[in-house]
């Protein structure tokens, strides 16, 4: 079936996953527009196109579009500061963020989320998370006006951009020690997730992190079994995904409640721990004089 | 697939057709705004831009709304074929080529398609040895010419657009070089796909990224250039760790290792480096072993960490 516009591609996915218009669109556009765009009378930016196809678990990336000279810039400004921030080039960062707001008028919803959010992601790398937090509240009520978990959750769908700031603001509160509502915000993504467990895309960059956290939380009253399930979960997830981050943290996590239930741990290849700790305290791609400490102390060297 | 200004498109659309900027504007308007449409210093209408397109030979009414999809079910087979290419199955390659073509039906009204068709058949034809070095050279060539002009490939990345299959055929021409022993031509074309990597204006989320690096690291290694080889391995581990993507890990580990121990046997490297060396085989295989893409890769490093004691 090839869907040959914008408009019916954007209808076919919403249909096919149950999802109401208003679902969709809310904080992002109106209702009359989501029907004017699935009837392709008239064409989104690009920037909302990218936020409705996200909510309904599409990659944009895969798609051509043709866009206007303004909409263009944009985007690939976007992509300068995110490799700015990537590579901590903050001043470099800023400087384009500059540039980008100057472009905008201030009433445009998106844009406004994206520069909060790469603001916060700044204030991230310089280690300010509870500045970073009330940035990032600010950057999510641009678009979502409702918790996560109310009413029912079919009611929510979050784009990338949603989902990062969520993310990014569940870690940062747990950074600074606000654990509860840190533990608030990661339960209400687990609902979000399993309400749309047919967006791979989110479920492979973000249920691995989730399950951690949310263990972490388990790990305080010692409910082991439920640890139980969201770590072999997690680890399932990211084997599969070959997804490295924090799989050491989850795999010793692990073994502690399997040590508990009295279940085997079917890691136990302590050796494959060692490496992603040494891994984990790389520089620059190169393992570390800690790393290499650790290598000869602790591991079995012959395979 | 990305995405594209109308500017882009006119004048990528304009050179395919072989179409000069007087041809194009002839009773449209004067091609001096041809220019200025190209170069984004004008938005043309909707109007003028279905009927530059008409004129290009392309249908209008495709344009007029200015997102075309393409069957979002080609995507698997498109990622299939690319594995099976990874791990030499030319028979399942074969296959899928054809399903693509037959069952999928391949739009090949865009140049791009085009391009993805044949480099599929260059690789197969090549491996399979029923054409030469040389032949697989030019006929990536011609693949390449028909979105770049010989200025662009010459200035490869300057182009301010560049599709993933343009930067694939880019890479292809490194590899069937260095197949042909001319080392110097195929440093300089990985040095561009390197550069390339660095513009800050791409999207660095695709697989060729790491295959590419990957190859360019061993045929550094395989030539001499053992330190360039080490400096790309870091440089490409820091982004995969940094990237969350681990598929390949294990393979730069590899050849962290095997630079090293190669120095020192050349007598380039202070023999107590050897420690270093067998850390990062080691460690490649702990990955390989979790990972195991490729059976064949575990055999190998375990092969060359015995040999190191």
């Amino acid at each position: 079936m090839s869907e040959k516009t914008l408009g019916k591609l954007l209808e076919k996915n919403r249909k096919m996953r149950g999802i109401s218009k208003t679902a969709l669109c809310d904080g992002l556009c109106a209702i009359p527009a989501l029907i004017r765009y699935e009837h392709d009378v008239r064409v989104p930016d690009k920037f909302l196109a990218d936020a409705l196809l996200e909510r309904l678990g599409l990659s944009p990336f895969k798609y051509e579009f043709i866009t206007s000279e303004e909409e263009f810039f944009f985007s690939m400004q976007r992509n300068k500061i995110n490799n700015y921030i990537w590579e901590g080039e903050y001043k470099l960062a800023e400087k384009a963020i500059k540039e980008y707001q100057n472009k905008i008028i201030s009433k445009q919803k998106l844009h406004v989320q994206y520069l909060l959010l790469a603001e916060a992601e700044i204030a991230i790398g310089k280690k300010k998370y509870q500045e970073a937090s009330n940035i990032l509240k600010e950057a999510l009520s641009c678009t979502v006006s409702r918790k996560i978990n109310e009413n029912t959750n079919k009611n929510i769908l979050l784009s990338d951009t949603e989902m990062k700031i969520c993310y990014e603001l569940a870690e940062c509160l747990y950074l600074y020690g606000n654990e509860e509502e840190s533990f608030q915000v990661f339960n209400e993504m687990k609902s979000y997730m399993d309400s749309v467990e047919w967006d791979n895309e989110k479920a492979k960059a973000y249920n691995p992190r989730i399950l951690y956290r949310l263990s972490l939380q388990a790990l305080i009253v010692h409910n082991f079994g439920l640890m139980d399930i969201y770590l072999s979960s997690a680890i399932e997830l990211m084997i599969r995904e070959y997804k490295l981050e924090y799989l050491h943290e989850i795999l010793e996590l692990y073994h502690v409640v399997c040590e508990n239930l009295e279940k085997e741990y079917p890691y136990d290849n302590d050796d494959f721990v060692i490496a992603l700790k040494m891994i984990a305290m790389s520089d620059k791609g190169r393992i570390t004089e800690e790393g290499m400490h650790l290598w000869e102390n602790t591991a079995n060297q012959q395979l | 697939m990305g995405e594209y200004s109308k500017s882009a498109i006119i004048k990528f659309t304009r050179k395919a057709a072989g179409m000069t900027q007087e041809e194009l504007g002839f009773g449209i308007c004067e091609p001096f705004t041809i220019s200025r449409y190209e170069n984004g210093q004008l938005d043309p209408t909707d109007d003028k831009f279905a009927r530059l397109m008409q004129k290009m030979g392309e249908k209008g009414d495709v344009y007029l709304f200015p997102i075309e999809c393409e069957a979002s079910e080609i995507e698997k087979p498109m990622e299939q074929i690319m594995s099976a290419i990874e791990q030499k199955n030319w028979e399942l390659v074969e296959e899928l080529q054809k399903e693509m073509k037959e069952k999928y039906k391949l739009p090949m009204k865009y140049v791009e398609n085009i391009q993805y068709m044949k480099r599929i058949e260059i690789i197969m034809k090549y491996h399979k040895k029923e054409i030469s070095g040389e032949s697989a050279i030019k006929s990536t060539l011609e693949a390449l010419r028909l979105t770049l002009s010989e200025l662009e490939i010459k200035n490869f990345p300057e182009k301010r657009i560049i599709k993933e299959v343009e930067v694939l055929l880019v890479f292809n021409l490194a590899t069937f070089y260095g197949e042909c022993g001319d080392v110097d031509k195929a440093l300089k074309i990985y040095s561009k796909l390197d550069k390339y990597f660095n513009r800050k204006d791409i999207l660095n989320n695709y697989k060729p990224r790491y295959l590419i690096y990957l190859a360019y690291s061993n045929f550094l290694g395989r030539n001499g250039y053992y330190d360039k080889s080490i400096k790309i391995c870091t440089k490409e581990i820091e982004w995969l760790l940094k990237n969350n993507q681990s598929n390949y890990l294990y393979n730069f580990y590899y050849n962290l290792g095997w630079n090293i121990r190669t120095k020192i046997e050349h007598g380039l490297e202070q023999k107590e480096r050897i420690h270093e060396a067998k850390m990062y085989v080691w460690l490649a295989y702990k990955l390989c072993v979790a990972y195991p893409e490729n059976k064949n890769n575990e055999k190998i490093i375990l092969k060359f960490y015995s040999e190191m004691f």
